[in-house]
């Protein structure tokens, strides 16, 4: 019986897999990358919210009177993806920039504003 | 001109002033300035002389020009010192006297001074400066209308005194004993302060009196003040012993200022001070300032305040021509010349304030003698000046440390060769220039004389000074004598003034030929080498001499040379300065008049006395029992006045006129046989003999010669019983100061140093501590917190992640 | 049945994300990205979110992972392989990381949050015997209606990302 707690567990994992990628990883394609799983993993939760919502009553709908789950999960999951390409766009434009002024894409070399 | 009468001060002070600030920038380094402001003082003087002396009837003419010190409240308060000038007969002459002799100095010390050349002296500049705010101070003080004025006036020139006496103050002599002009200058100016102090409570007493007479309104100016003492005695609210008192205490200042015994011992010290400045100021013009002094408070003086001054002038007369007889220093015997002849002056107003009814006339014969005595006495200084000035070339030419000044050191300067008779210069003078021409003896005299420009006028002056008839000397002098044997002869208890007169007069004679003949014959006691360099000043000072030595001329003071006996007119100095209204004898309102009117009567006797006086005289020897003379007979006129009191309503107007003119015929040849013997003696010691008569004299009186030559040993006394406890009681002031005020001060200051120290320990511990703490800890945790700041972003997640999961753990322990 | 199939998704998301964190080659990490996310597809799949899934896969799979290998291809240097692609935080990270989960896992099975859930649990045994319907329909009218303003806010965001990106990698015109 795959219950709700199942899911949370999955996504705190792709969490907690993700973070360990940001901390570790030198390149920022890397971190980019890894920042992709932990965006999944609150996916993953929203869904699974949605999906269990309590109290088993499905909602209905007023203007149509048809029973149908409420999605409201779903939507912010929808977002998620909006923001999550979004930011992956701005991300690897930042990426070839650097890269184009530094030559680098590794973390280390970006300390310009070291102390 | 008359409106503009404070132009006459104001350009010297501005003079000074341009002076002090632009000095070596100013044309002639500030000297032309200088002369050129005195100049226009000159000519403005002599227009309002010339406009006074025109005008048949002259009322004092008065200009306000600020109010200064208001003293009582509300509406009525009265300036105290009123800034205002007067015009009236006195000051326009002295004004005169004042710009003339001012302005000649100030040509002169531009040779004096070797203005152009090679020698010029090192302040020529403040020398002209300091010449100039005298000016302005002198004619300050003969301007001013108001008693606080004169004192300020009197202070300034003080002050200016004191400047030009220590004019060269750096100068040091080989022997410690003589003393050096700074010294001299802190000398003048301390001892004169003495006299001010008295000036200073009189004017004092003299305003409290003014206040008790008239209460509300009270301020010094002269005239105010006249009436309010007079309208004091009248009342009752001024006693006549303070009216004395006050007299006698201004007159302290007249004292200080014009060198009068016991005060006088700074006059010959301040010719220490260059000899222009010795000729104006210490001659002709400050000194005199003491003599003006007496004459503006002549008002409110009462007979007794009179006699006081009459006896202090009568012996400082006498005395300081005692200690002129035996002086070396040529320009020590001038000084001591001019304190005898101030004491003559001095005397002269004396003996005018103590008489009442003004027959003596001592107030104008005082001040003539003051305008006379300006005129040849500076002449004589400027002279000394030019022969000090020779000598010191002569000298500095062979590198010789001879005193310039020494009259030992001097002889033969204008007749080398001794070829030229002292009676023969005398009298065949005028003729000389045509002699020449004729006689070789005479040429030869006359082309070898070293200094004839000098000596010339140098020997009108003397003349004048030793009362010779044609001079003004002798005017001024022969009545002055002749209002104290006037006096002496109707007050035989006060015969003594006289004495001291006509000793005086004779000293005078003596010692001024002894002058000229130590210093102009004779065989030169210069080395021959030195002797050469002899030479006649420039122009610019012979100059100046030849205007001053005219002037000493009885033409124009009066053109009878025997001072009235001929023309019955005493001049135009009797009529333009006459005697002012008399305050200070309403001190005798009710019991005076008898007096006044007997003395009146007993003067209308005077008429049968003259010939017993005359008798008298004739049977006493020369010089110093003439003066007993008239003593003998005056008691026969005191005695004989009561009786003729009747007689005299009848006889009065020309019983006066007679009892005068018969005294003052007998002072007349009186004076004359003193002056002439002095000059015979003189001449015979000096001009034959070579000085050897004198030394004889020394020898067999070693201890009158010793007083003598010591000047009574003033300065020592001076030294052992006034400055040595002074200094000994501003040692033991310095030693409480230091021992008691100091420490006490001191102890202070080192409680303060004490708590200073402490709160300094907690300023640094403390305060500091706390601050630099504060700092501290903020360097401590920057230094912590930077090790954060790696820049690494990663690094940055783990602080993050690190504070989320505690922030997880603490959520699930609460919760 | 679906008991199985999470499993097998749970354990491709598993694989894929320490994949995505353990390789060295930034090109596989990326690669197995792609696994992950076809792994959180399926998950929606059997959570009834069929558009999600489908977003997921169109989007995610095909959108922005194939971007990501472009821009691994445009920044790839020969000596990333030879350059260690972790830093030395490893430890701590791992640490960290596994304590969060440990956390969080203990969060979620915590007997209070537990019985919560078993509600939730009934409630998605009840909904999970309706049959699967299309939701497409109910996400359009959601996002259109009662989240419009999200939604248009979110299509600025979008443009704005657009732009960004294209300023961000336009060459400067001084340098070549």
């Amino acid at each position: 019986m795959v219950t709700l707690n199942h899911y949370l567990l999955l996504g705190a994992a792709m969490f907690a897999i993700g973070i360990y990628g940001v901390l570790t990883r030198r390149n920022i394609l890397g971190i980019l990358i890894s920042l992709e799983l932990m965006f999944n993993a609150a996916m993953v939760n929203f869904a699974a919210f949605n999906a269990f919502t309590p109290d088993g009553k499905p909602r209905v709908m007023p203007f149509q009177g048809q029973a149908l789950p409420e999605l409201h999960g779903q939507v912010f999951a929808l977002f998620i993806i909006l923001v999550a390409a979004a930011e992956a766009v701005v991300g690897l434009a930042l990426v070839l920039a650097i890269y184009r002024n530094l030559k680098s894409i590794y973390v280390e070399h970006l300390n310009l504003l070291k102390w | 001109m008359l409106r503009t009468v404070y132009l006459i001060p104001l350009l010297p002070l501005l003079s000074f002033v341009l002076i002090t600030l632009g000095g070596r920038r100013l044309p002639g380094k500030g000297s032309f300035v200088a002369i050129a402001a005195i100049g226009w003082g000159l000519f403005q003087s002599l227009s309002i002389f010339f406009q006074v002396l025109l005008s048949p009837e002259w009322h004092p003419y008065h200009v306000d020009l600020y109010d200064f010190l208001r003293v009582g409240g509300g509406g009525n308060a009265v300036p105290l010192v009123q800034i205002a000038f007067q015009i009236d007969g006195l000051s326009s002459v002295m004004l005169v006297v004042v710009t003339l002799v001012s302005f000649l100095v100030h040509v002169y010390s531009l040779g004096y001074m070797g203005y152009g050349t090679h020698e010029e002296d090192q302040r020529f500049s403040r020398f002209y400066s300091n010449l100039s705010l005298f000016s302005f101070s002198m004619l300050v003080l003969v301007l001013a209308d108001n008693y606080a004025v004169v004192f300020m006036a009197w202070e300034l020139v003080g002050l200016c005194s004191y400047l030009l006496i220590g004019h060269w103050f750096e100068k040091d002599y080989p022997d410690p004993r003589q003393i050096t002009p700074r010294q001299a200058a802190i000398k003048a100016f301390l001892t004169t302060k003495v006299g001010d102090l008295g000036f200073v409570i009189g004017l004092a007493w003299l305003y409290s009196l003014c206040q008790a007479a008239d209460p509300g309104h009270v301020h010094f100016n002269m005239d105010y003040v006249r009436e309010t003492v007079q309208k004091g005695l009248e009342s009752g609210a001024i006693a006549p012993w303070a009216l004395t008192a006050v007299g006698i205490c201004i007159f302290f200042g007249a004292i200080g200022k014009s060198a009068q015994w016991p005060l006088h011992t700074w006059l010959p010290d301040a010719m220490e001070g260059p000899t222009p400045v010795s000729a104006l100021i210490h001659a002709a013009t400050m000194v005199a300032a003491g003599v003006y002094l007496v004459g503006r408070i002549f008002p409110i003086l009462t007979p007794d305040a009179g006699l006081f001054i009459a006896y202090t002038g009568g012996f400082t007369a006498l005395f300081a021509a005692s200690i002129a007889l035996a002086q070396n220093d040529i320009k020590k015997v001038l000084a001591y010349s001019t304190v005898s002849q101030l004491g003559y002056m001095i005397l002269s107003l004396g003996v005018g304030a103590a008489d009442p009814t003004g027959q003596t006339r001592g107030y104008q014969s005082g001040l003539m003698h003051l305008t006379t005595h300006a005129m040849f006495k500076a002449c004589l200084f400027l002279c000394s000046g030019s022969v000090i000035h020779a000598m010191h070339h002569a000298l500095h030419h062979v590198h010789s440390e001879r005193d310039p000044q020494d009259m030992r050191n001097m002889g033969g300067l204008f007749s080398p060769t001794g070829l030229f008779g002292f009676l023969e210069t005398l009298f065949l003078l005028p003729l000389m220039p045509i002699l020449s021409r004729f006689s070789p003896r005479y040429q030869e005299a006359w082309s070898s004389a070293k200094m004839p420009a000098t000596f010339w006028t140098m020997l009108v002056a003397t003349v004048a000074i030793s009362g010779v008839p044609l001079f003004s000397g002798f005017i001024s002098k022969d009545a002055i004598l002749g209002g104290t044997l006037h006096f002496a002869s109707e007050h035989p208890e006060h015969a003594l003034l006289a004495v001291f007169g006509f000793g005086a007069a004779a000293l005078t004679a003596f010692y001024m030929f002894r002058l000229i003949f130590m210093t102009f014959f004779g065989a030169p006691r210069l080395p021959e080498h030195a002797f050469e360099h002899v030479h006649e000043s420039p122009r610019v000072m012979t100059v100046p001499l030849s205007i001053l030595a005219v002037l000493s001329f009885w033409i124009f003071f009066n053109p009878d040379p025997t001072g009235g006996l001929i023309t019955h007119s005493h001049g135009w100095f009797f009529e333009k300065v006459p005697a002012p209204a008399r305050a200070g004898l309403s001190a005798r309102t009710e019991t005076a008049k008898p007096d006044a009117a007997a003395a009146e009567a007993s003067r209308a006797q005077g008429l049968s006395l003259l010939p017993a006086a005359q008798a008298e005289a004739g049977h006493a020897d020369a010089e110093g029992q003439a003066s007993t003379g008239p003593s003998g007979p005056t008691p026969h006129g005191v005695s004989a006045s009561g009786h003729a009191e009747g007689a005299a309503a009848s006889g009065h107007a020309s019983a006066h006129g007679d009892s005068g003119h018969s005294i003052h015929v007998l002072a007349l040849v009186l004076s004359l046989m003193v002056a002439f013997s002095g000059i015979a003696l003189s001449r015979s010691w000096y001009g034959v003999q070579g000085g050897v008569p004198a030394a004889a004299l020394a020898q067999r009186w070693p201890w009158l010669y010793d007083r003598l030559l010591h000047k009574w040993y003033f300065d020592e006394f001076y030294r052992a019983w006034v400055v040595r406890p002074g200094l000994h009681l501003a040692r033991i002031l310095y030693d409480f100061d230091m021992g008691v005020v100091d420490l006490f001060v001191n102890g202070c200051g080192a409680v303060a140093v004490l708590i200073s120290q402490f709160k300094g320990a907690v300023d640094t511990y403390i305060v500091d501590g706390l601050v630099d703490a504060v700092g501290f800890t903020v360097k401590v945790f920057g230094d912590v917190l930077r090790r954060l700041q790696t820049g690494i972003v990663q690094s940055y997640l783990v602080y993050i992640t690190l504070l989320t999961a505690l922030g997880v753990i603490l959520f699930e322990l609460m919760g | 049945m679906a008991g199985w199939m999470f499993i097998l998704f749970a354990l491709l998301i598993l694989a894929g994300s320490l994949g995505v964190v353990a390789l060295r080659n930034v090109m596989h990490s990326a690669l197995m990205l792609g696994v992950a996310l076809f792994g959180v597809a399926g998950v929606f799949l059997l959570l009834g979110a069929d558009f999600l899934a489908a977003v997921q896969v169109v989007v995610y799979v095909s959108g922005v992972l194939i971007l990501m290998l472009f821009v691994v291809m445009l920044t790839h240097r020969l000596y990333d392989r030879t350059l260690a692609q972790t830093n030395e935080r490893r430890l701590l990270a791992s640490v960290l990381c596994l304590a969060l989960f440990v956390m969080l896992g203990l969060g979620i099975t915590a007997e209070n949050a537990a019985s919560l859930r078993g509600a939730a649990d009934r409630g998605f045994r009840q909904w999970a015997g309706i049959d699967p319907v299309a939701t497409v329909g109910r996400l359009g009218e959601l996002l259109l209606k009662p989240y419009v303003v999200p939604f248009e806010v979110a299509s600025v965001l979008l443009l704005a990302a657009l732009v960004g990106a294209i300023l961000f990698t336009k060459r400067e015109p001084g340098k070549s």
